[in-house]
């Protein structure tokens, strides 16, 4: 079943049909969560608040955009709002945690496990500013018409474009720079 | 066409329009820098794919969490009907023999005091002397007005222009916003913003990351005005609309 009448389902209350849905979406909603966010517990909280929402707000979805960009929307509207309470919580957080996170996201025992090409491109893309990690993300990963894009972001059609476009040249650079160290 | 290479990523995962696509394609029949390009695209693709799809995974316990929250939420949608339905069947029920048979004084004293079928009578008591200590307040204390603003209670902080001393208007005018806050906004931005225009945060976010804001405004021009120095603030906020009352 395609994931709008999917959702048409879930806003007539079919708790089955919700199910399903969450199906396909857990693991994508939390994935991008966890990208803003960067803590896996924050992430979950997130991933149950947006969906949660999708149940309460499936019968709001107006068919602008593609079921996927409306739940990761809102994934990412929940996501926004968690990191802006642990700013408050942690006002004295350094922007040297980045560095950090990515080694929270990435144990060396979870290294060991992926592959190289995995590797390489996690570690080429750790190496990209968080707007530039996100817009890969949904350009490449989820696949989502620009159009979507904008909406999702807010920002123009041609911000997208150029930005996907920048995005790729420095994710390419990143690729080529670590691949020698990686063969070696 | 010009080199089309920012339309390519979308040509790839074939969300472009049809028409966009047909150029695209015209396009790259005679361009090998654009054909390279997206030969290249596919390469980053596959590495972007490989590397998010390794990425963690939610525990179980989210699922289950998620599938209580949405159980509770229909089951407290049908509990009123419910309630109605069988509010009948479980009366008899409650005046059953061994209920009555064993009577309790001191909980008999207690309910009593819960049940208070005195609280109506005691609240209109309250509410006429109120009214009456703010009539004697008012004029002994200045001469008579006519436009007295309401108490300050309710919106967070209050306290500009809006006088504390009741009279003629004890309704609060208020109008409520829907606003939606830019991503890179901090909480204490938006704090602060919130205390300029005399707002606060009664819903939110929602399905759309829109937030409720209830702001000070006696009329539809005060709030559009409200609303428009949200908006001033672009760095922190993406839209801000009066809503309809």
């Amino acid at each position: 079943m395609p994931d709008h009448e999917l959702l048409a389902a879930v806003a007539a209350g079919d708790r089955s049909a919700f199910e399903r849905l969450y199906e396909r979406f857990e693991k994508r909603a939390f994935q991008y969560a966890l990208s803003i966010v960067r803590d896996r517990f924050v992430a979950e909280e997130v991933l149950v608040d947006a969906m949660t929402s999708v149940w309460h707000g499936a019968a709001r979805f107006g068919g602008q955009s593609q079921v996927s960009t409306w739940i990761l929307g809102i994934a990412r509207h929940k996501a926004l709002d968690a990191l802006r309470r642990r700013t408050k919580n942690k006002q004295d957080e350094s922007l040297d945690e980045s560095g950090e996170l990515v080694d929270e996201l990435d144990t060396p025992a979870q290294s060991a496990e992926r592959s190289s090409t995995a590797n390489l491109a996690r570690r080429a893309l750790a190496l990209l500013s968080a707007d530039h990690q996100e817009i890969v993300r949904l350009a490449f990963f989820e696949e989502l018409p620009y159009e979507d894009i904008a909406t999702l972001l807010s920002i123009p059609v041609n911000t997208v474009k150029t930005r996907v476009h920048y995005a790729k040249q420095h994710l390419k650079r990143h690729l080529a720079e670590l691949a020698p160290a990686e063969t070696a | 066409m010009s080199h089309p290479v920012t339309l390519l990523p979308w040509y790839q995962n074939g969300t472009l329009s049809d028409a966009e696509r047909a150029e695209v394609s015209a396009h790259l029949e005679s361009c090998a820098d654009c054909r390279a390009e997206l030969e290249s695209l596919g390469d980053v693709r596959k590495q972007v794919h490989a590397a998010f799809e390794s990425d963690a995974v939610p525990s179980p316990a989210a699922r289950r969490r998620v599938m209580e929250n949405i159980a509770r939420a229909s089951s407290a949608a049908a509990e009123p009907a419910a309630a109605r339905e069988s509010a009948s069947a479980r009366a008899p029920a409650r005046a059953r023999p061994r209920d009555v048979a064993r009577p309790n004084p001191f909980g008999e004293a207690l309910r009593s005091l819960f049940a208070m079928k005195w609280a109506p009578a005691a609240a209109a008591v309250l509410i006429v002397l109120q009214a009456g200590m703010l009539t004697w307040t008012m004029r002994a204390g200045e001469p008579p007005q006519t436009a007295v603003t309401p108490p300050s209670t309710g919106l967070q902080p209050p306290s500009d222009g809006v006088a504390s001393r009741g009279g003629e208007g004890l309704r609060i005018p208020t109008a409520k916003l829907r606003v939606v806050f830019a991503g890179t906004a901090t909480e204490s931005q938006i704090r602060a913003l919130l205390a300029e225009v005399k707002g606060r945060i009664v819903d939110g976010p929602g399905a759309d990351g829109a937030y409720t804001v209830e702001v000070l405004a006696s009329d539809a021009a005060r709030a559009a005005a409200k609303a428009g120095m949200m908006r001033e603030r672009a760095d922190l906020v993406q839209s801000a609309e009066p809503l309809a009352p």
